[in-house]
């Protein structure tokens, strides 16, 4: 298993099969039904979510993405190696450990909402 | 103590005119138990100036979660929260239950967060002139295939009450009716120095916090997305004391 620091650009990311994504307006909202966790994305991370379909690493990525958006190649892997390291903190990739902490924060309260005393 | 389903509930009354309406519009579910402590309370305000009416605060526990302008609906708040522990059938995937208010018109339902019914004052009052109300129950079931509020079939009682200490002639249907009602919009609140939009898919991101838990959460997931596809998203300041926009709009 994989910490999320070591994740580079040869990263080949796959997310997980377990995690629901809704994307709305550009945004994606994600539930991690293995660790009962919701997150959501900016514009930009959730282009990138939707790119990592385990085919290609995050050099061949930021090669296509940089070209299409017509931004700096090196800037772009520095974000993108960052984004894709805060994924798998988060649980949402497969092959990577996930931060306990991270998780945390983000995890739904079993009792809230839930029955009223 | 009033019997509701398996259980037997306390409410406690501030006044003995509280207490009577109360008991007229659930006599045949009242229960003597000792052992039962009360989980609901209508305590009724003082009255300081010449020709004020008394205002009626509705406790659940120790939380405060209903200020009614009259005793019809304290009273109706406390039915209201109590057919919540009733149980309940199947509910179809189609329909989730929300922890928000819901502010409502004769034909159209806005989904407010719980601070604001609380913090705004006389919020009640100036609902009822805008020919609004506040639904009274403890949480909104939405229908998120049609983006509907569904409001309730009263459980415990349909009774048609009213205390003559209220003195306003002919009797009130304080309990609104039961149906559908399509929702306009969803308030979220916005902290201060928040400057980011109220976007949808932070309206669902918060659903998911406050969706109650009939249904796999991935269901819920799709559900509050399927929802927020097709009504307005509101930013409501975290500080702001007036009626939110929406429901200013609601009631044009």
């Amino acid at each position: 298993m994989l910490q999320a620091d070591d994740i580079d650009m040869t990263f080949v990311g796959r997310v997980r099969p377990d995690v629901a994504a809704e994307i709305l307006d550009g945004e994606a909202v994600l539930y991690h039904e293995g660790n009962n966790t919701v997150h959501m994305l900016s514009p930009t991370a959730t282009i990138l979510w939707e790119c990592l379909d385990g085919a290609v690493d995050l050099d061949t990525l930021v090669g296509e993405l940089s070209a299409a958006y017509q931004v700096d190649r090196e800037q772009m892997l520095r974000d993108v190696v960052a984004a894709v390291q805060d994924f798998g903190r988060r649980g949402l990739l497969v092959g990577v450990r996930a931060d306990a902490d991270v998780v945390a924060s983000s995890a739904l309260d079993p009792a809230s909402p839930g029955e009223r005393p | 103590m009033v019997r509701v389903g398996d259980l037997h509930i306390g409410v406690r009354s501030s006044t003995l005119g509280v207490r009577d309406a109360f008991e007229q519009a659930l006599s045949e579910h009242l229960v003597d138990d000792p052992e039962a402590q009360p989980s609901y309370a209508i305590y009724q305000t003082e009255v300081t100036l010449r020709g004020a009416r008394p205002r009626y605060r509705v406790y659940h526990n120790c939380d405060h979660i209903f200020t009614a302008s009259s005793l019809d609906r304290a009273v109706a708040v406390v039915i209201a929260n109590l057919e919540h522990h009733l149980p309940r059938g199947m509910i179809p995937r189609s329909v989730l239950e929300l922890d928000v208010a819901a502010v409502v018109s004769p034909s159209a339902a806005v989904l407010l967060p719980w601070p604001v019914p609380y913090r705004v004052p006389d919020m009640e009052l100036r609902l009822k002139r805008s020919g609004l109300r506040q639904l009274e129950g403890a949480s909104v079931f939405v229908d998120v295939a049609s983006a509907e509020v569904l409001v309730p079939r009263r459980r415990l009682t349909d009774r048609r009450w009213q205390h003559p200490s209220d003195g306003r002639g002919a009797a009130t249907t304080p309990l609104a009716a039961s149906g559908r009602l399509r929702i306009a919009s969803w308030g979220l609140l916005r902290s201060v120095g928040d400057s980011m939009p109220q976007t949808r898919a932070r309206a669902v991101w918060h659903g998911m916090s406050i969706v109650f838990g009939h249904h796999p959460q991935a269901d819920n997931l799709r559900g509050l997305a399927e929802l927020v596809g097709q009504i307005d998203i509101d930013a409501i300041d975290s500080y702001e004391e007036a009626v939110p926009f929406s429901m200013r709009w609601l009631a044009t």
